[in-house]
């Protein structure tokens, strides 16, 4: 294969072993995820061999230890519902209670054991899983399609969250793609990606809205665009609104039908799961159809309910309502009327759903924009800023907080420290005090959220200060800076400023993962390897055969003339062999067709470097010939 | 860090809302602001004719604090003469409702409420007495005429 | 999130550059080397290259404040060294600050009133403007007495108008100089700001509620 790879310097005609990879940007999304690559400006979604850019966000974990990933994994829901973990995003960052208030059962929870972070872990089969975990197995796959198409090694990336996401949510996606190998450039947020996808190539100025409904989570932006700058002004959403919300509703009225009708009800959380499902493609239907049927089986028995547009509409307005809330909170927050607004991007697979279309465009007086595929739009523009950071770009993304940061002080009052909807990067600090005379160590609690009390806000760390000098009550000054970076990550630092005392900082992250936890994961994912070693191999094989392709493809193109007719029917058919292997998952196949096909190059590969050399050689006088060669 | 159940109360249930007539005689009217937030903070007294405190009203727009604040201050000062709730100090009203230090403001305005109430009924019926004693000498010249 | 013990804190206004030894002019990047250099303590004016007036063109603020973020935002320095990109965020956090506190009438007007010595009145001590307490107060009741989205409505267009009459005054203010016109004025602007602030949840509330 090397032997293809001559050209005369200063010529790359084709991708280069040893050049650096393109960072990728990756959409995760809760029902599908997205990896697409920019070159150039012109940013492209990595497909698989169907030309499918959507993988399925669903992981299913075999008996043997072997994942599966993506549209396989779906194909098990039927017959292994409960080793499949799926809409993971929507515990990204949460707690075994958070998951328990977002509604519906989910037998799947894990208790956690004493001494643990508050960190949800899913059972699945014999294991206990966090989101983490299974969130770095779909990177994974990820991370083996965009290697696959790119024929390189590809590991760093730029990856979308929502922009409601708090902090934990954004450290959990961090945490994930650090596990499947993927170094994060930028944590990006959804809907400034969807933007920057939607005003490069269109030259956008003025004040453009991004309404973005997934599968899980909900985000609506502001954005000023100008002369390249997107300018995020405000933004707002929920972290646990989406389709699959719709899916519940849908669902839940079937299986009422269903009990209503005497018939088995869901038992445990494959039955959920399939139910969900089913709801899933009825509402699918009801974006074209204005009725459809929904056929669930449980326990063997088939049940069939008739739904029509309507009806579902009416179940899922108050979730609608919703959105629309917020995006007036947003308006009202940036100052800015609906009239004031150019144009509304439609972002997330939810926005297919006709109602939703209308209430947007009633809202906005006007007709939402949705010519860039709503499911790959975010992956496109995450690709962009991918190149912008590794190559370089014009564009510039400001963003801002989505939440307030703040404190909170006894009494359980929230002291907000950086208020929603600031720019990012940002740093401010705020003076604390001691209350009691002597007082040697001081709590602190972090919050993120907008309401008064501090129970009401989502807990992000506590820590404690330590070695304050005694000193009267309110004497000490204890300045505590908080600097979210621009990924929106957040870090806390504390000093006592009348005295030089060296302080000391407790942390207990409240939902995050421990360093000690990461180094186990690591560690499991080495023992799981097994599988992962194997699909590595696969998608190594599969590199190594593209990489193969392209090379004699580029080498075909300039020096064809160098094979005779039945030599090139030849080298065609070995060709032609190793595309068709190639789809396949048998590595040995791949491996083989690969070998037999530059095993046919070889001849051209020694014509090719013959007259590589000539034409090297060609011209030069015999002064420089010698100093060449010597 | 316990949560101050007191200042949940007081912000959940605020006690003695409402407005007395300012223009009456018996009432003192305490107007006070925070210069930072916007905060604005009412807060009155009716005064028997013994000089106790019968009755307290406040109306508070602010932050959960300031309510709290203002409406504990209701509570304490009802039944108590105007000397002794001119001694009610921010710290008693922090310290009760277990304020923290970035909100201790809110009770220093309370205390300056409570005060400037008191203070406006003391200069209302020292108007008074100086109007009856013109109006009694008023009415000694006529008889006088 | 994650949490260092006692920062290290920028270093101060750094007189050379910390790569190449050159003395530098408090410019975000060093003459010789062209390196970034830290924010340093500059007046905010200073670092968007504005005069220290309350009249500020927001569109050339805008424009400014974009110029600098192209040349000093953490992606721009996303191949640079760490200590580099260290820089760049401490950079773009100043600038966010000096652009956020110049972009807010009330905020700016706090910061130019603070530089010329306008004694503002902290937290914890009443304001003592009898006239505007109970305006203010009668405002906030009326308001709170408003009973649907059109006499929020009529409300909000009164104290914004208002408020744009007081910032109209305020040039002239800080032009000659009136410490007292300029204290006066602030007062004034922070409860017409929170006025505005409550008429928006109002109004936004009375919305939500009649959907």
């Amino acid at each position: 294969m090397t032997l293809l790879d001559i050209h005369e310097p200063g010529q790359t005609p084709l991708p280069h072993a040893g050049e650096a990879a393109p960072a990728v940007g990756i959409d995760l999304g809760t029902t599908n995820s997205v990896v697409a690559v920019s070159r150039e400006g012109n940013p492209e979604a990595l497909r698989d061999d169907h030309g499918a850019a959507l993988v399925p966000s669903v992981v299913y974990y075999g008996t043997d230890g072997h994942v599966e990933v993506g549209r396989a994994a779906q194909a098990r829901l039927a017959d292994e519902p409960d080793r499949i973990a799926s809409s993971i995003k929507r515990l990204m960052g949460r707690g075994a209670a958070d998951v328990t208030a977002l509604g519906g059962v989910r037998a799947d929870v894990v208790e956690p054991g004493s001494g643990e972070t508050d960190m949800v872990r899913l059972r699945i089969g014999a294991r206990a899983l966090t989101p983490v975990e299974i969130s770095a197995d779909i990177l994974r796959a990820l991370r083996g399609r965009a290697e696959a198409a790119l024929g390189r090694t590809v590991d760093r990336a730029v990856v979308t969250v929502p922009a409601y996401f708090d902090d934990a949510a954004r450290t959990a996606t961090r945490d994930a793609a650090r596990l499947a190998g993927l170094e994060v450039l930028r944590l990006v947020n959804e809907p400034t990606a969807a933007a920057l996808a939607y005003g490069l190539d269109k030259a956008v100025e003025g004040i453009y809205a991004v309404y973005d409904l997934g599968g899980g989570t909900f985000d609506f932006s502001l954005l000023r665009l100008e002369s390249g700058v997107f300018q995020v002004l405000a933004t707002g959403g929920d972290a646990a609104l989406g389709g699959d919300d719709f899916d519940h509703a849908l669902a839940e009225q079937a299986l009422a039908e269903r009990t209503a009708r005497g018939e088995p009800g869901t038992a445990t959380a494959g039955d959920a799961k399939i139910a969900l499902m089913a709801a899933r493609l009825a509402k699918e239907a009801l974006s074209d159809a204005v009725q459809t049927r929904l056929g669930i089986t449980l326990s063997g028995t088939t049940s069939v309910h008739a739904v029509d547009r309507e009806s579902f509409e009416q179940l899922i307005a108050p979730l609608v309502d919703r959105t629309i809330e917020i995006c007036a909170r947003v308006l009202a927050d940036a100052g800015l009327e609906p009239e004031d607004v150019r144009g509304v991007v439609l972002v997330g697979g939810s926005t297919r759903v006709p109602l939703v279309r209308r209430r947007v465009a009633g809202l906005f007086g006007k007709p939402p924009l949705a010519d860039i595929d709503p499911d790959e739009v975010v992956a496109l523009g995450a690709a962009l800023q991918a190149e912008a950071l590794t190559v370089g770009s014009d564009t510039l993304l400001l963003d801002v907080t989505p939440l307030s940061l703040g404190i909170e002080t006894m009494g359980g009052i929230v002291e907000k420290v950086i208020p929603r909807n600031t720019p990012i990067p940002v740093s401010l600090a705020q003076e604390f005090t001691t209350y009691q005379d002597g007082q040697a160590a001081m709590a602190l609690h972090v919050v993120q959220g907008e309401r008064e009390m501090a129970e009401d806000c989502r807990s992000l760390a506590r820590f404690e200060l330590h070695g304050i000098p005694p000193m009267a009550a309110g004497a000490a000054r204890i300045r505590v800076a908080f600097t979210v970076d621009a990924d929106g990550l957040l870090t806390v630092s504390a000093e006592e400023k009348t005295t030089g005392v060296t302080q000391r900082v407790e942390v207990k992250p409240t939902y995050g993962i421990s360093e000690e936890d990461m180094a186990r994961m690591l560690y499991d994912s080495l023992e799981h390897a097994q599988s992962d070693m194997e699909g590595r191999l696969l998608v190594e094989a599969r590199v190594e055969a593209r990489r193969l392709l392209l090379a004699l493809e580029g080498a075909l193109a300039t020096d064809a003339d160098l094979l005779t007719r039945d030599e090139r029917t030849d080298l065609d058919g070995a060709v032609d062999r190793l595309r068709a292997m190639i789809g396949a998952t048998d590595r040995d196949a791949i491996s083989a067709a690969a070998q037999a096909l530059e095993e046919k190059s070889k001849l051209f590969a020694e014509r090719r470097m013959d007259r590589g050399i000539r034409s090297a050689l060609a011209g030069l006088s015999l002064d420089q010939l010698e100093s060449k060669v010597g | 860090m316990a949560y101050s159940e007191k200042l949940l109360d007081h912000y959940e249930n605020p006690r003695n809302i409402g407005s007395l007539d300012k223009d009456a005689e018996d009432v003192g009217t305490g107007l006070v602001g925070a210069p930072a937030c916007g905060d604005v903070m009412k807060l009155q007294i009716k005064v028997s004719a013994d000089g106790l405190i019968e009755d307290a009203k406040f109306k508070t727009f602010g932050c959960g604090s300031a309510i709290a604040s203002s409406s504990l201050v209701t509570e304490w000062v009802k039944g108590k003469t105007l000397e002794e709730a001119g001694t009610i100090k921010n710290t008693d009203i922090a310290r009760h409702l277990a304020l923290p230090p970035v909100k201790i403001h809110c009770s220093v305005l309370a205390e300056d409420a409570i005060k400037a109430a008191i203070a406006d009924f003391r200069a209302k019926a020292e108007k008074k007495q100086a109007q009856d004693v013109e109006s009694k000498t008023d009415e000694r010249i006529a008889a006088a005429e | 999130m994650t949490l260092s013990g006692t920062a290290a804190t920028a270093c101060k206004t750094a007189a050379t550059c910390w790569s190449c030894g050159a003395a530098t002019d408090l410019a975000p990047f060093c003459g010789a080397c062209g390196v970034v250099q830290p924010p340093g303590q500059s007046d905010h004016f200073a670092r968007l290259g504005l005069e220290p007036r309350f009249d500020v063109d927001l569109q050339g603020l805008d424009r400014r404040y974009f110029e600098l973020q192209r040349q000093l935002h953490p992606d721009r320095f996303a191949r640079k060294s760490p200590r580099e990109k260290a820089i760049s965020q401490q950079q773009a956090a100043a600038l966010n600050e000096a652009y956020e506190v110049l972009k807010t009438p009330l905020r700016r007007a706090r910061y130019l009133a603070r530089q010329l010595g306008v004694d503002l009145p902290d937290e914890g001590r009443t304001i003592d403007d009898p006239d505007l307490l109970m305006e203010a107060m009668e405002k906030r009741e009326a308001l709170a007495a408003a009973s649907g989205p059109q006499a929020i409505e009529v409300l909000a267009r009164e104290a914004a108008a208002e408020r744009a009459a007081l910032l109209q005054n305020l040039s002239p203010l800080f032009a000659a100089v009136d410490r007292r016109g300029v204290r006066a004025a602030i007062l004034r602007l922070a409860y017409l700001d929170k006025f505005a602030e409550e008429a928006r949840a109002r109004r936004f509330n009375a919305g939500t509620a009649s959907r």
